[in-house]
């Protein structure tokens, strides 16, 4: 569910001014609230479970810490998702590694539009699977937009804070990604007579 | 359905389709463990793995520039160029710049079009085309020229010269630490207020809109120029004096 930046919660900047304050009661409920999609975050950079767990534990440490510099009218999803997603970035970086794993497409369809039959089914998971290998294929100023639009469901203006761009930038760029991913998809299924 | 409408209806659905890793029970267990303990998080800091670095850092004195060139969140990517696929690929002859964090690699004739400012170039035979361009994720635009027999590269870094630009607006401030044999003159360039660093090698690093080092920026310096002009911060990091890099300013063009 897109959480709102105007309409977050009261009782979610009850809990960011209690933590502020130092109650850790407070902090883990936020850390219950925010930790799949954290999680998600890291996951998408360091492709690996268990340090995507670790990167996500530092991530909300470095939160905890940095909560007095946090300014209670301001979007926490998206400074929190910030803070992981350096995170994971300095792991991978300071661990300097070349494996990656790819991410993958479940295989029983959960949107409305589920395939009916296991040909279909098989179809839905192949087509879905090539659209992520497309969107990853992309340079990455492209993919981490379509990554925080499409894949973790954020708004706009929750990716402009998050990635630390206008979000101008933001729609351009989605724009550019969405024309590229056309453009593969229109040459791949080009008639070839 | 047309194209367009059907491609996003499928990338809408996508995020639920992946196969996403959930939240061990114990994850937020763990978090509150460690803040309730206060136990520090060891972070040896980027600046400190850099050998190069390391040799210059002592007895620095901290000066805070407000109007840094953006930039460097430079975390640029969620994973780099690299793939993404299971496997490992080979290493290859690093391309200079590649280990500064600058961002993703682009052609100079793409770059104009990925920002959405007038980049600017240099017109004149020195120092030339860019060897290479890069783009952070923050739309900061990084132009590197390799080292030459008149222009020799900066320490180990491969690089004589380095032109970034971009238009992040405050914010961004990046803290140099200057040693004693560190000069640092204010100046005009281009009518605007300018400072040009000049001395000892020293580190510079780029804090986050909430004041945070962003460690992978933390890197080797020669002499620098900075400068604002029509809202694009410029920084100029070059191995040249102050006449040079003044000459290479004057000869900055809009990028066709």
């Amino acid at each position: 569910m897109r959480e709102s930046v105007e309409g977050r919660p009261l009782d979610e900047r009850n809990l960011i001014a209690s933590a502020k304050n130092g109650e850790t009661q407070a902090f883990e409920q936020l850390v219950r609230t925010h930790q799949g999609i954290a999680l998600r975050v890291a996951y998408l950079v360091v492709r690996d479970l268990s340090e995507a767990e670790d990167v996500t534990q530092d991530a909300f440490v470095k939160v905890y810490r940095s909560l007095e510099r946090f300014q209670l009218d301001a979007p926490f999803r998206p400074w929190l998702l910030r803070i992981v997603r350096n995170e994971a970035l300095n792991r991978v970086r300071s661990a300097k590694r070349r494996e990656r794993l790819a991410l993958q497409v479940t295989r029983d369809p959960v949107s409305g539009d589920a395939a009916s039959s296991p040909e279909a089914e098989v179809m839905w998971q192949e087509e879905r699977g090539h659209l992520l290998g497309l969107i990853e294929d992309l340079p990455e100023r492209y993919r981490s937009v379509l990554y925080c639009r499409y894949l973790l469901d954020l708004s706009e203006e929750e990716t402009s804070v998050m990635l630390g761009l206008l979000v101008g930038t933001v729609k351009s760029r989605s724009s550019r990604a969405l024309q590229r991913l056309r453009k593969s998809l229109a040459v791949e299924y080009k008639d070839p007579k | 359905m047309n194209t367009e409408s059907r491609l996003e209806t499928m990338l809408t659905s996508l995020g639920d389709s992946i196969e996403w890793p959930t939240p061990s029970p114990h994850l937020s267990t763990r978090v509150m463990a460690r803040i309730e303990s206060d136990q520090p998080t060891v972070a040896i800091p980027g600046f400190w793995r850099r050998p190069a670095i390391a040799t210059v850092a002592v007895l620095l004195v901290t000066v805070v520039f407000v109007f840094s060139p953006a930039a460097r969140q430079a975390a640029a990517d969620w994973l780099g160029a690299a793939g993404i696929r299971i496997g490992i690929t080979s290493d290859q002859t690093p391309t200079t710049g590649s280990d500064l964090d600058l961002g993703e690699l682009i052609q100079l004739d793409e770059v104009g079009d990925a920002v959405d400012f007038q980049l600017r170039v240099p017109g004149g035979e020195n120092p030339g085309t860019p060897n290479v361009v890069y783009l952070s994720n923050n739309g900061q635009v990084t132009m590197v020229w390799d080292g030459t027999p008149t222009l020799p590269a900066a320490g180990d870094t491969g690089i004589s010269l380095l032109l970034t630009q971009d238009t992040k607006a405050g914010g961004q401030i990046a803290e140099k630490s200057i040693g004693p044999e560190t000069g640092v003159q204010r100046l005009t360039v281009e009518g605007q207020p300018a400072l040009w660093i000049e001395g000892a090698t020293h580190t510079f690093t780029l804090l986050d809109q909430d004041g945070n080092p962003i460690e992978e920026t933390t890197r080797l310096a020669a002499n620098v120029l900075l400068w604002k002009t029509n809202g694009i911060n410029h920084r100029l990091e070059t191995t040249g004096n102050l006449k040079n890099s003044l000459a290479i300013v004057k000869t900055l063009e809009p990028l066709s």
